[in-house]
């Protein structure tokens, strides 16, 4: 008995496993490993899709498909048509929005990529500037396959911290934290040849609300996240008489800072009238002034170092002003509220009025850890 | 659970004990001998010297020198009235005096000289076997870079020679036992008094001595005959043909069986993880033994996995393929006509195919199968379209990985392994691969080596001797003997003692 147990065992779960897979061979399906949204005619979305398709013969690999829909998967269905090899979009790398697409409040479109699951979690998202049909449809002599360029530059640039990471995963979970507002990186198109990190898009709840330039960006992963290496050049605005301009041609001091380390915290110290302290630690090499100051005297780098904590301190205020400004809680204040704060039954409505009437003390300790390496 | 289990009655017609004795007259003595020997054409009658010593032996069993110079020599020229005379004048190592008939034959086929003396009621019993087979050689299938080079030859008398060499301790039990009906072999049980469990000792004997059969011809269709599971694909007990490995074994508390005629050794209670231990991680420093058999068990895993990720990936999950391999894969892939699995089943059964062929080959006709294998599948396979590349080195790599395992056995279990999870692959992708996986975690959970787990010391979790699994940490920290042969002297060493003398 116990060993036809056994047989039924494993017979039935023989038949459960049957329903399982469905077989997708990799040589008879066309790759997307790209794909643009765009708003199209009366309402619909115009999606722009980059196929890897593996032909020995053939030349090129890479083929652009462009369709119109009025649903996100109903593209690759009506691209489908277009294609020689069935379209799979389990090595999606990169979605790219256009700017458009947020114009008008189109809200949903993240959340209906995450119900595949054959789309990964850890696909960048990324902002257009313009359209992305002009991103993807670039063509470019070293760019061979649009859609891997665009996932290597996103991903290196992520990597180093230059841009803020916004994978699906991240971009989902700050769409649906109360307390924290998800932001894109915005690509742009320069000249005929080239793709570039322009800037930050802010967002409220899922509508676009403001955008901040690449420098800032830096201000902003200072705020969210931590620094392990990476390099910024950072204006001093001083007016003290030891720090001249090394020349007249560039009339401003431009300090460039290499190995950051960074440590942010945020405290809530008020739960009555909301009051945050934002402590950060900041530690870099200085590698570069363009002043004539001398950097082998002790004072004169405190004096750097106050001059420079002094500049950072007001980038990052001037940031916060804006955030509250535009009712965009991307750095995530309402998550320490909420976690400080019991039964807070904190909704986004309620925070949103709470935000702009938020005081955020920020506290800067910038150090010098030493004045670059001579060769 | 299928068949009827038919009783199972020896057809050998056993003399009645009356007949027994030794006859009285030389006629009758001849005439018995060549009767109960099916008057075989190798028996040796011959009369010598005056006072009528008949001596009878199987001539292909007795060393003919040895019968000339020590027995017929020094009693042809002399007369004798009784048996013990005889045996006062030769100087040979080996005799013995017998009055019983059945046991006169039984001897003589055991390499004996029987020294009839007429009128006596005993007869002498001379040992002088003849020496056929081979010096004590290298070892061929386990071989070592550090570390002795003799192997078991098929002399049970060598072998045991060769175990008493390297324990020299009052304490090593010998213990003989005749298995099979015809066969009549010797199997000698071997094992440390004192260190050994004696549950395990009375069990082994009392499987051994259980066993009918007609006849057994070398240990390793004993070991078949001994193993728990038969119907298992697993080896339960380890089969070498080193002594320095039955002696370290036996240190560790286990039992090792002899075959005479076999130059292999079973070594129980074995379990799944020493399978993958060689002698040589025990002569190498500790660091270097640790890496060779995590590079072992890494190879176990890439051996039996390896293709069948393939096979799953390219049918039915493209999504997990790395984004740099993602071009080369397919284009590899593209120029294929069949489908991943049947393109993967065909590679491995080439790949049998030839290791099948250069098992089977003489040695000079061998070393071609190398060279036609390698550019047959290496080369001409891809450019025919018939492969891809990358499911070559795949391939490779895995039958590679399965060679690495020190055992024979497992080795082949492995190659075999890796058919059905190709195969469950192929149908189901990652759920038939883990399916599978836990159908072999399961099976091998259930099995027992001589009563102990199989997966100790992991399973049951035993940490204690997880310092000397996939791991081995310097002999200084591994004073106690496994726990899995549950010897009875734990202690291999005084741990206080040798920190002293440090």
């Amino acid at each position: 008995m116990r060993k036809k147990g056994w047989l039924w065992c494993g017979f039935l779960s023989f038949l459960l496993l049957c329903g399982c897979a469905e077989p997708k061979v990799i040589e008879e399906i066309g790759l997307i490993t790209a794909s643009g949204y765009d708003p199209g005619k009366n309402g619909t979305i115009l999606g722009t899709l980059v196929e890897l398709k593996i032909d020995p013969v053939a030349t090129n690999d890479v083929v652009i498909l462009e369709t119109e829909s009025s649903t996100i998967r109903g593209i690759r269905n009506a691209a489908n048509k277009k294609t020689s090899k069935g379209l799979a979009s389990g090595q999606l790398r990169v979605i790219l929005y256009g700017e458009g697409m947020f114009n008008k409040g189109n809200t949903g479109i993240a959340e209906s990529l995450s119900t595949d699951p054959v789309i990964s979690d850890l696909t960048y998202l990324a902002m257009a500037d313009g359209k992305a049909r002009d991103i993807l449809q670039l063509k470019a002599k070293q760019i061979p396959d649009i859609g891997i360029h665009l996932y290597n530059l996103i991903n290196q640039n992520t990597k180093v911290k230059i841009m803020p990471s916004a994978t699906l995963q991240e971009v989902l979970h700050n769409h649906f934290t109360v307390g924290k507002d998800p932001v894109l990186p915005i690509l742009k198109k320069e000249g005929n040849k080239e793709i570039a990190f322009s800037g930050v898009a802010i967002f409220k709840g899922s509508n676009l609300v403001g955008k901040i330039s690449t420098e800032q960006s830096f201000y902003l992963t200072l705020l969210t996240d931590k620094f392990k290496s990476g390099s910024i050049d950072i204006e001093i605005n001083s007016d003290s008489s030891k720090l001249e301009p090394i020349n007249r041609r560039l009339n401003k001091i431009v300090a460039s800072l290499d190995s950051i380390g960074s440590s942010s915290d945020i405290k809530l110290i008020n739960k009555e009238k909301v009051e945050f302290d934002l402590n950060v630690n900041l530690t870099a090499r200085l590698l570069e002034i363009t002043s004539q100051i001398s950097l082998g005297n002790p004072e004169n780098i405190k004096l750097i170092e106050k001059e420079i904590n002094k500049s950072m301190k007001k980038e990052i205020e001037k940031l916060i002003a804006y955030f509250q400004s535009k009712e965009s809680d991307v750095v995530g204040l309402g998550e320490v509220y909420k976690s400080s704060v019991r039964h807070s039954k904190l909704t986004d409505e309620k925070w949103y009025k709470m935000l702009k009437e938020a005081k955020v003390n920020v506290n800067l300790d910038f150090t010098i850890r030493r004045t670059g390496l001579i060769e | 659970m299928f068949f009827n289990k038919k009783l199972f009655l020896p057809k050998i017609n056993l003399p009645s004990m009356d007949k027994d004795l030794i006859p009285a007259t030389r006629e009758l003595m001849s005439a018995e001998f060549k009767k109960r020997l099916q008057d075989s054409a190798d028996i040796l009658e011959s009369e010598i010297g005056i006072s009528g010593i008949t001596l009878f032996s199987i001539s292909t069993l007795i060393d003919k020198t040895m019968l000339h110079q020590d027995i017929i020599d020094p009693i042809k020229n002399k007369s004798f009235d009784s048996v013990q005379k005889i045996k006062e004048d030769l100087s040979i190592g080996e005799m013995e005096e017998s009055t019983q008939m059945e046991k006169v034959v039984n001897s003589a086929l055991d390499g004996n000289v029987i020294i009839y003396l007429e009128g006596n009621s005993s007869v002498l019993l001379v040992k002088i076997p003849s020496q056929v087979g081979r010096s004590v050689t290298f070892a061929q299938n386990e071989s070592l870079v550090i570390g002795p080079q003799m192997a078991f030859t098929e002399s049970l008398k060598t072998n045991l020679t060769l175990i008493r060499n390297y324990i020299k301790d009052i304490s090593l039990c010998i213990e003989e036992i005749k298995v099979g009906a015809r066969t009549n072999k010797t199997v000698s049980l071997i094992y440390i008094n004192g260190i050994v469990s004696e549950q395990m000792v009375g069990t082994l004997r009392k499987r051994i001595q259980e066993l009918k059969i007609d006849g057994i011809l070398d240990s390793s269709m004993l070991e078949q005959l001994l193993s728990e599971n038969s119907l298992s694909i697993f080896p339960q007990t380890a089969l070498t043909e080193r002594p320095d490995r039955v002696s370290d074994s036996l240190l560790k508390g286990k039992l090792a069986i002899f075959v005479d005629g076999s130059s292999l050794a079973i070594v129980c209670p074995q379990s799944f993880m020493e399978f993958f231990h060689s002698m040589e991680d025990s002569n190498v420093n500790w660091q270097i033994a640790t890496f060779l058999r995590l590079l072992r068990f890494t190879a176990l895993f890439l051996s039996v996995f390896f293709t069948s990720i393939y096979v799953a990936a390219l049918t039915f999950h493209y999504e997990i393929i790395p984004q740099t391999l993602l071009f080369t894969l397919s284009e590899s892939r593209a120029k294929v006509p069949f489908p991943p699995l049947i393109e993967a089943l065909l590679l491995e059964f080439i790949i049998e195919l030839l290791r099948e062929a250069g098992a089977r080959l003489p040695v000079k006709v061998g070393q071609t199968m190398g060279i036609v294998g390698g550019i047959v599948i290496g080369t001409a396979a891809v450019q025919a379209g018939f492969t891809s590349n990358i499911l070559i080195i795949i391939i490779s790599l895995g039958a590679l990985s399965s060679f690495v395992t020190p055992s024979y056995t497992m080795g082949n279990v492995i190659r075999i392994l890796r058919f059905p999870l190709i195969i469950l692959a192929g149908f189901w992708g990652f759920y038939g691969i883990m399916y599978g996986f836990c159908f072999l975690l399961l099976h091998l959970l259930r099995q027992t080596s001589l009563g102990t787990p199989y997966l100790a010391p992991f399973y049951p979790p035993r940490l204690a001797d997880w310092k000397d699994s996939i791991i081995r940490l310097p002999l200084s920290f591994t004073n106690k003997r496994p726990n899995q042969t549950r010897a009875e002297d734990v202690y291999k060493y005084d741990p206080v003692k040798a920190k002293k003398h440090k």
